[in-house]
């Protein structure tokens, strides 16, 4: 089994949200300062509150190493929080130069040699708080999370978290936190089999004391031309279609965006730590179903509707990309 | 909802009672997902070299298709499997060393619980232009031998589906992160291709 994913460590971050909003909901024992309780103390669902504080709050700089089979990228980033929001610079150090510079919801992506910065404004179905709080006690009706151990990583002493799927029709992680500040430090995403299928892993950090400077780009963007990244917000069922998600899973997005084969349809939706986006586009006269081949966590299906092709794109195993294709359907038409 | 329940194949298979033969009932175990390695790839082997079996195959798989879907008869034709055969034939051996490491996932598709058909769809027809697509961007620009001439005698609809599958990946993982930290971790595994590609 080739190395694996675990989700984005965001979305990993996220469901950590969930799960604590879950902790509250649920009115199980409450911190006003979790950071403050002993480490030795702290339930698993303590550690996740923990750590979404951390990654909010903390202020670091680091490389970040991503791995997914014979697949190796490494980036720099730099993420500052101000108080109220947050702002990153994401440099990748392979391929062509890009930088990434991230303030709240928008992402500037800089182009050297095109002399072009695009800029994503990420319109979220619904605020962060209000996903969280709806999605809170699915994400616990759907994993299972507990300490599993402790471990040192990249010279940090760290607690291992466990999150397991409450049924096979998506994939496990597991997390290693430091536990002097709470911050992710490594995140691997687990098949039933506990193959590692992604991993992503500070390969070094430094935490606090951060410079702001180091959150300007390397590249001056004067004169540079801009465009803005097309997605627009559209309502599924007046696009005509209605999708079946496996349970937990909300909608993130439904957007219309251009691609290279003209206007695409694409839905994101996601548990908290799993996610798969559904695109709906004319079909080709060639197309047919199909399952493709999976890739780290990613399986993806096609499936032809009538004239549009619906292709399931996700981190969940390949059962469930089939059966949220199989369950797309046309209505009101 | 979850059509491999009905294995048509099977019940085809035993549907010509005491006159069933072997072959086919170990096709229709493969579609099932029940062989273990080594039976496998004596199946495919000699799915590789016996024409008859090749058509069972074919024909198995097109009525369990059918029955998933009315839309993908047409995806079997009658060249189906000497095009398959044929690019198999063509796929170089440059690819070998990178092409290890994508085996376990392939294999993936044989173990008892995969859908069957897919196992047949993604080693057959999906499996080897995905690979090379995707193999190009890294492994193959390294290679002194590239599989230009491969990539091109393969299935055109094929082909055509594999970058539209990578602009989906990307599609996909750029929107599918919930707005935490690190916010930019996408562009960890993307380097933003798609929004780069859309500013062109």
């Amino acid at each position: 089994m080739q190395w694996l994913v675990a989700p984005g460590w965001r979305r990993v971050c996220t469901a950590l949200v969930m799960v604590a909003f879950a902790c509250l909901a649920q009115g199980q024992e409450r911190s006003s300062n979790p950071a403050a309780d002993g480490a030795d103390s702290r339930t698993a669902e303590q550690w996740l509150q923990v750590v979404q504080q951390a990654a909010r709050r903390l202020d670091y700089s680091g490389t970040m190493v991503y791995q997914q089979g014979t697949e190796v990228r490494m980036s720099r980033i730099v993420h500052v929080f101000d108080g109220k929001v947050s702002h990153e610079r994401l440099q990748p150090m392979d391929g062509r130069p890009r930088e990434f510079i991230r303030n709240a919801d928008e992402v500037k992506c800089l182009i050297p040699e095109a002399r072009r910065v695009v800029i994503e404004r990420k319109a979220r179905a619904e605020s962060f708080p209000g996903l969280a709080g709806a999605a809170a006690s699915e994400l616990l009706q759907n994993y299972s999370v507990k300490v599993v151990g402790r471990e040192r990583v990249g010279g940090f002493d760290c607690q291992v978290l466990e999150i397991r799927p409450r049924q096979g029709d998506r994939y496990g992680y597991r997390l290693w936190v430091d536990r002097a500040t709470g911050l992710l430090l490594r995140s691997q995403t687990l098949n039933e089999r506990g193959d590692v299928l992604e991993q992503m892993a500070f390969a070094d950090v430094r935490i606090g004391g951060v410079d702001r400077e180091q959150l300007k780009p390397s590249w001056t963007t004067d004169g540079w031309k801009v465009d803005e990244a097309a997605h627009r917000p559209v309502d599924l069922k007046e696009q005509g279609w209605r999708l079946a998600p496996p349970s937990g899973f909300k909608a993130l997005y439904t957007v219309r965006r251009p691609m290279a084969s003209g206007p695409v349809l694409q839905a994101v939706y996601s548990d908290g730590l799993a996610s798969l986006s559904v695109f709906i586009e004319p079909a080709s006269a060639s197309g047919a179903s199909e399952a493709l081949p999976a890739r780290g966590p990613i399986n993806a299906y096609a499936r032809r509707v009538g004239d549009a092709m619906v292709t399931v794109v996700g981190e969940v195993p390949a059962d469930t990309a089939r059966s949220v294709a199989l369950a797309a359907e046309r209505v009101g038409r | 909802m979850n059509p491999d329940r009905i294995n048509p194949a099977r019940s085809a298979a035993r549907s010509s009672g005491d006159e069933v033969d072997d072959c086919a009932q170990r096709l229709s175990a493969l579609l099932d997902g029940e062989l273990d390695a080594d039976q496998c790839t004596t199946l495919v082997e000699r799915l590789r070299q016996d024409q008859a079996a090749g058509d069972t195959w074919a024909m198995f798989n097109c009525v369990g298709d059918a029955m998933r879907s009315a839309d993908v008869a047409s995806f079997h034709s009658a060249g189906f499997v000497a095009r398959v055969a044929a690019a198999l034939e063509r796929e170089p051996t440059v690819l070998a060393p990178a092409g290890l490491s994508q085996r376990p996932a392939v294999r993936r598709w044989l173990l008892p619980g995969a859908g069957a058909a897919a196992a047949a769809a993604v080693l057959l027809v999906v499996g080897l232009p995905w690979r090379q697509a995707t193999l190009s961007e890294t492994s193959v620009a390294k290679a002194p031998t590239g599989p230009a001439t491969a990539v091109v005698a393969a299935p055109a609809s094929v082909i055509d589906r594999s970058p539209q599958l990578e602009r989906y990946l990307a599609a996909h993982r750029e929107l599918a992160e919930p707005t935490v930290m690190p916010h930019s971790t996408p562009y960890v595994r993307t380097s933003g291709a798609l929004l780069v590609q859309e500013a062109r």
